[in-house]
């Protein structure tokens, strides 16, 4: 099962199996000095015997390495082993889909629950909707349109993990009586909040992130890029690498927690692109009028509505190709 | 045979990267959804051809075998993603002085990769004593009441543990100086 690499073929496995033997007793700390001593023989006895403890020492202080942060350690392999589970999950579920068809095994199901279970909760919006959480710690999360959101809170931190969409946060000083971290993963990096009130948008290729009150400590995933501490008042974009520079935070960011589009001054075509993330279907705009100004407060919940209110507001037409296809035109232009 | 080695001439893996770079990265890409580390793992796939030449003889279809590498490699990367995000969430913890150096803490993570991968394939309990004994430095009798067995057992999973990595073939860094 095991496929042996060059290093150990020579040694034949009946002398790993005794090497492996004294690791066990010398690593125990009791040792009896006849002990000691017959382990000695035992070294000496041969030279494979010998070679294969070097082995043993070798691995042992391998592993060892990491000693000076164990915790950190630790939780990097349990990180690495939930991954595995994932997949692991993701695989059953595929078979299950392909070999049982309607029919779930029980065993099964228990399982993917477990496994699910162990992974933590996960919440999601559909298009056009938004959703308000309170969460075991008290924090409170919104979630806007097209929104998936995983919470993990473990004994060593509160972490939540962005999908896609848009989150608003207000963290809660900690339930637990050592405080745990809150810290929020997109894509591109994590986000560490130092007593705060912030928005996370999860675009295709970068985040943003806005902070309305505290301080939010951004570490983006690529190796070695530099961490940044964001104060209230500001947002940035970032990727894995970079970290833009900040810019003032605009106040109709958080609109949308009231069901509500804000636009001052934006461009049409942008302003459709705003809110076709509210509506199922293709929301066009025509060239022409791309850069027609718009100022105003739109619903998001009734996009027809706001479309209507354009239309009151604007020299444009919104055409209805087919319900899910909407053009928006110049009102000379519709027929 | 002689005909298992042609490839390993520069030649005709010159060729091979030439006809099978571009569908290769667009693979990548589509999978990670990152058109950097696409063009890294595409590097590395090449890579591992010119590393282990006789895997891929005459005979076998180049693109099953490139597919086969680069899913390895994109396996290995989300693992090295997860471990390096843990690590570094761990490490924020801490103040700045008690960080061990950049290169200790690549070191480190490079490390934690292979004791992850090997250890993967053992049972929980005797992974979980053979870490316990090395990072936390616990005794047997520690562990025991951490796991609920007996010394005697823990012993036991301590054997069973190093022998795991004996056989696996284990090449974890040698301590730092």
């Amino acid at each position: 099962m095991h496929h042996n690499h060059d290093a150990t073929q020579d040694i034949p496995y009946s002398t790993l199996e005794q090497a492996a033997e004294w690791f066990a007793v010398l690593r125990s700390g009791a040792v009896e000095e006849d002990e000691r001593k017959r382990w000695q023989d035992w070294l000496a006895r041969d030279a494979g015997n010998r070679q294969a403890w070097d082995r043993v020492e070798a691995i042992s202080q391998g592993v060892a390495i990491a000693r000076e942060a164990p915790d950190a350690a630790s939780s990097a392999l349990h990180a690495a082993g939930q991954l595995r589970k994932r997949r692991k999950l993701i695989k059953t579920l595929v078979l299950t889909a392909a070999t049982a068809g309607v029919g779930w095994q029980l065993a099964r199901q228990d399982e993917v629950r477990a496994t699910i279970a162990a992974l933590g909760a996960s919440h999601r919006t559909g298009i056009g909707e938004s959703r308000e959480l309170a969460l075991a710690d008290g924090t409170r999360i919104w979630l806007n349109t097209d929104t998936a959101v995983d919470v993990r809170f473990d004994a060593t931190q509160r972490l939540l993990v962005l999908h896609k969409g848009e989150l608003l946060i207000e963290t809660h000083p900690d339930v637990e009586r050592r405080p745990r971290p809150f810290v929020v993963h997109s894509r591109q990096g994590a986000m560490r909040a130092l007593g705060t009130r912030f928005t996370v948008r999860q675009y295709d290729t970068h985040t943003r992130l806005g902070v309305t009150q505290g301080r939010v400590e951004i570490t983006p995933f690529a190796h070695n890029a530099a961490r940044r501490v964001i104060g209230a008042g500001q947002e940035v974009r970032f990727s894995p690498r970079d970290i833009s520079a900040p810019g003032a935070l605009p106040a109709e960011g958080l609109a949308w927690t009231q069901g509500m589009l804000i636009a001052e001054d934006l461009p049409l075509e942008q302003f459709l692109a705003e809110l076709s993330r509210y509506r199922r279907g293709h929301l066009g705009c025509d060239p022409a009028i791309a850069g027609l100004r718009v100022v105003g407060a739109f619903p998001v919940g009734e996009t027809g509505q706001a479309l209507a209110m354009l239309e009151a507001a604007l020299p444009v037409r919104a055409k209805v190709v087919l319900p899910w296809w909407v053009t928006v035109k110049a009102s000379g232009d519709v027929a | 045979m002689a005909g298992s080695d042609s490839i390993a001439q520069p030649q005709l893996l010159h060729t091979l990267y030439a006809d099978h770079q571009g569908w290769l990265q667009g693979w990548l890409r589509k999978k990670l959804g990152c058109g950097f580390t696409a063009e890294d793992l595409t590097q590395d796939t090449f890579v591992r051809l010119m590393v282990r030449p006789r895997e891929l003889d005459a005979r076998q279809d180049p693109r099953a075998h490139l597919t086969t590498i680069a899913k390895g490699l994109v396996i290995d990367h989300w693992r090295r993603a997860e471990i390096e995000r843990a690590w570094a969430r761990a490490m924020m913890e801490r103040p700045e002085a008690a960080q061990p150096s950049a290169e200790h803490q690549a070191i480190i993570v490079e490390t934690l990769m292979e004791v992850d991968r090997i250890l993967a394939s053992l049972a929980a309990k005797p992974r979980e004593a053979f870490l316990l004994a090395h990072l936390h430095d616990l005794t047997y009798s520690d562990i025991g009441v951490r796991l609920g067995v007996s010394e005697r057992m823990v012993k036991k999973y301590m054997a069973q543990a190093m022998l795991h990595c004996l056989s696996a073939g284990a090449t974890f860094r040698a301590a730092l100086p």
